[in-house]
């Protein structure tokens, strides 16, 4: 049983549980959240004893209230805690160990998400007795207070989420705060957007069907739900009653605005949006996902490169193969040393040539080949598989290919010591006089 | 144990890592060594599966480092440069939150971590909180951290940065201590001196490139290949010169007031009855010895020889 519960509870979430837990400033601004609930409470008792004089039945009232006060900390909390979790855990150089340990980033992403619901239930949990209240003395169904704490957990994971992708963006933990919010701003218009491109080709006429459109927009499963709370009824009682339409925007109003319908469709809503952006915030911290992003901008950019004078390396570029070292794989624990070799190349010695695996079984003197120039000859470009994202291995490659590199000196390389590839000296020899596409390259 | 193959690695058109291949066999014990901006650090996180690489390939303990991320972490053990710390955090969680990240049993993560703090000399900083630790501690910690999946490869990406001289001499010791006990061990480090004292081979890293590799003593052996001697003079500096230029075969690299510095490819006979020659001869010899470069200024006649060539052909 306790290596479920292990397995079961994330342990970033448990880690960032415990550090909280420690920490005075989360005693303390626990401590004053409750202190300004205990304002709010005292300030809604006086003005509803002020308005219904001594019915306490209209303390149920204060649900609302408290409620709403609850909510507001969540939008507030939870973005600033999940936009500096990533960020958080960059700026204190902690996030490239959590990455090299066998945590997938989606479940570091989901435990950073978690540590924030966590954080801001406490909150809530905390004014349950406040708002219990408004159960025992107004008489509201105990089903009410159960469902808005399910609410509450589903919206804080909905702005978590969001507030963890703003985290991935920027190192700075403030940048990725004020991003978080900047986005809730822009998710908010966007939800309201629908609506009025609705009613203005609608000329104004379906104005009820608004709802249906709203199902984007978190504040709508509160209002439905505070009705619902409040007035036992759905919102759609509201709205109006569109059974008796005829087109088809009717029964689908009418089926969507009945109490139940609304708010679990808002709820899984919510929730596709908060695994959506959490998978992109896995992907987005994922050092092998945008390994592949950055491969394809580096052969983009290598497609488009400027033209470069092309120079011919003539001479001994490469001494013959020894027999023993052919077919094995150069990870296969020998190094083969001041040699270049190809799979193509196998039991071919060839003296001062370069090939690759285009050139399958044709000997060339002194000229280098690439895939590139095997259909278009390439007027003054460097292209080689290298740099096309493509891996080298068992290829031959110049290292002055790769860049503006000049040909090697002769290095004080150990003696006697094969285990060690030092940099390619095949290239000592250079002949200004040549020029061929797809040679040295010298600026 | 790991082998990297043309390894290559741009920042847009800088490029950081230049057509690196590298082998590092099981128990070695490597040291990285290259000044500021090199690329030890850029090829340490590649291998590390932290950053990916433009081309090239990287296998550790037989497996494509690319390909099998996931099994890769499991065979390494990576300490960062910087170590970060979380509040509120007790040495003994720090080392049980990781071994539970790594899904190990909590029965076994609880003995291990005893016996890790043990091995880096922190069993009576169990119950401190890690923020209170010294840096130097701190790094020992790391390294705890870094083997409680027991890895097999440790790679420690300038480890000894920010320590007093007792924190480097304990954590030398310490490193040693995992290399005896069969770990293959990377580290990089700017300090040349430092990396001589414990690896058995190092590799040399300059613009990218791997400009020499191979086992210490084969490069200090490589060092002295013009057999200067330092002949100090404290009267007879002419009279010495004289003698000195009728001997075959020697050459005088540099004359000064006290003292004469020669080339010269011979056996100790032979230099004792050179000695004897100048002592007899009536020159006051105050010293007369093989003059070895250290590792350091091989490092900067490396680095500096690569620059003046490839200026050379620039212009």
């Amino acid at each position: 049983m306790p290596s479920f519960s292990r397995k079961l509870i994330n342990p970033i979430l448990r880690k960032d549980v415990k550090i909280q837990a420690r920490s005075m400033k989360f005693a303390w601004s626990l401590f004053a959240y409750e202190m300004v609930l205990a304002v709010i409470f005292a300030l809604s008792m006086a003005v509803i004893s002020e308005v219904s004089g001594s019915d306490y039945k209209s303390v149920v009232s204060l649900f609302p209230i408290i409620a709403i006060a609850q909510l507001g900390i969540i939008a507030l909390v939870v973005p600033i805690v999940t936009a500096s979790s990533i960020s958080g855990e960059r700026e204190r150089q902690t996030f490239d160990i959590l990455l090299m340990t066998p945590l997938s980033p989606f479940r570091i992403v989901f435990g950073k998400v978690t540590t924030a619901v966590v954080r801001v239930m406490f909150f809530v949990i905390g004014s349950v007795p406040i708002m219990a209240i408004s159960f025992t003395y107004g008489g509201m169904s105990w089903g009410v207070l159960f469902l808005f704490i399910l609410l509450c957990i589903v919206y804080a994971f909905f702005l978590g989420s969001i507030g963890i992708f703003c985290s991935t963006i920027s190192r700075k933990a403030i940048l990725c705060v004020l991003l978080a919010f900047g986005f809730y701003a822009v998710l908010a218009v966007i939800a309201i957007v629908p609506n009025f491109v609705f009613l203005l080709a609608s000329d104004f006429d379906y104005v009820w069907e608004m709802p249906l459109f709203m199902m984007t927009n978190p504040v709508l499963i509160f209002l439905e739900f505070f009705y619902w709370a409040m007035t036992g009824e759905g919102i759609s009682a509201e709205f109006g009653d569109f059974s008796d339409r005829m087109d088809v925007m009717g029964p689908v109003s009418s089926f969507v605005l009945q109490k139940n319908v609304m708010i679990i469709f808002n709820i899984l809503g919510l929730i596709g949006i908060s695994i959506l952006m959490m998978k992109l915030s896995a992907r987005r911290i994922d050092p092998v996902r945008s390994s592949k992003r950055q491969e394809k901008r580096f052969a983009k950019m290598n497609a488009m490169n400027q033209p470069m004078q092309m120079q011919m390396a003539p001479g001994p570029l490469m001494q013959p193969m020894q027999a023993p070292m052919m077919g094995q794989p150069l990870y296969g624990g020998q190094f083969v040393q001041g040699q270049m070799m190809n799979q193509a190349m196998m039991g071919q010695p060839m003296q001062g040539q370069m090939m690759n695996s285009a050139m399958m079984g044709q000997p060339m003197q002194g000229q280098m080949m690439n895939q590139a120039m095997m259909g278009q000859p390439m007027q003054g470009q460097m292209m080689n598989q290298a740099m096309m994202g493509q891996s080298m291995q068992g290829q031959m490659m110049n290292p002055a290919m790769m860049n503006q590199q000049t040909p090697e000196v002769p290095t004080p390389v150990a003696p006697g010591d094969s285990r060690f590839a030092p940099p390619m000296q095949e290239t000592n020899a250079v002949n200004e006089n040549q020029t061929i596409p797809g040679g040295i390259i010298t600026k | 144990m790991l082998q990297i193959n043309h390894l290559f690695k741009s920042y847009n058109k800088f490029l950081a890592v230049n057509n690196l291949s590298l082998h590092i066999p099981e128990g070695d014990f490597f040291g990285f060594v290259g000044p500021n901006g090199a690329g030890k650090t850029t090829t340490i996180r590649i291998v590390c599966g932290l950053l990916p690489a433009t081309s090239g390939s990287v296998y550790i303990n037989g497996q494509d480092a690319f390909a099998n991320r996931k099994t890769i972490k499991r065979f390494i053990g990576y300490v960062p440069d910087f170590f970060g710390v979380y509040e509120n955090f007790k040495v003994k969680e720090y080392l049980e939150f990781y071994g539970s990240l790594y899904g190990l049993d909590p029965v076994a993560i609880k003995k291990l971590s005893g016996d890790l703090l043990e091995l880096v000399n922190l069993s009576d900083k169990s119950e401190d909180y890690v923020d209170l630790l010294s840096r130097g501690m701190k790094q020992r910690l790391c390294v705890a951290r870094a083997l409680m999946h027991n890895p097999k490869l440790l790679v420690l990406d300038e480890p000894s940065s920010g320590l007093d001289p007792r924190a480097r001499v304990e954590m030398k010791e310490l490193l040693l201590n995992l290399n005896s006990l069969g770990k293959t061990i990377i580290i990089s480090s700017h300090i040349l001196s430092e990396l001589a004292e414990m690896c058995t081979s190092i590799g040399v890293m300059d613009h990218g490139q791997l400009v020499t590799a191979g086992l210490l003593e084969d490069i200090r052996k490589s060092m002295n290949q013009d057999h200067r001697i330092q002949i100090g003079i404290s009267r007879g500096v002419e009279k010495a010169t004289e003698i000195l230029k009728e001997v075959p075969d020697l050459k005088i690299q540099s004359v000064m007031e006290h003292g004469i510095i020669i080339s010269y490819d011979a056996d100790d006979e032979t230099l004792n009855a050179l000695l004897g020659r100048l002592i007899g001869a009536g020159v006051m010899v105050s010293e007369f010895h093989k003059q070895e470069e250290n590792l350091e200024s091989l490092f900067m006649r490396i680095t500096e020889e690569r620059k003046g060539v490839t200026n050379a052909v620039i212009q």
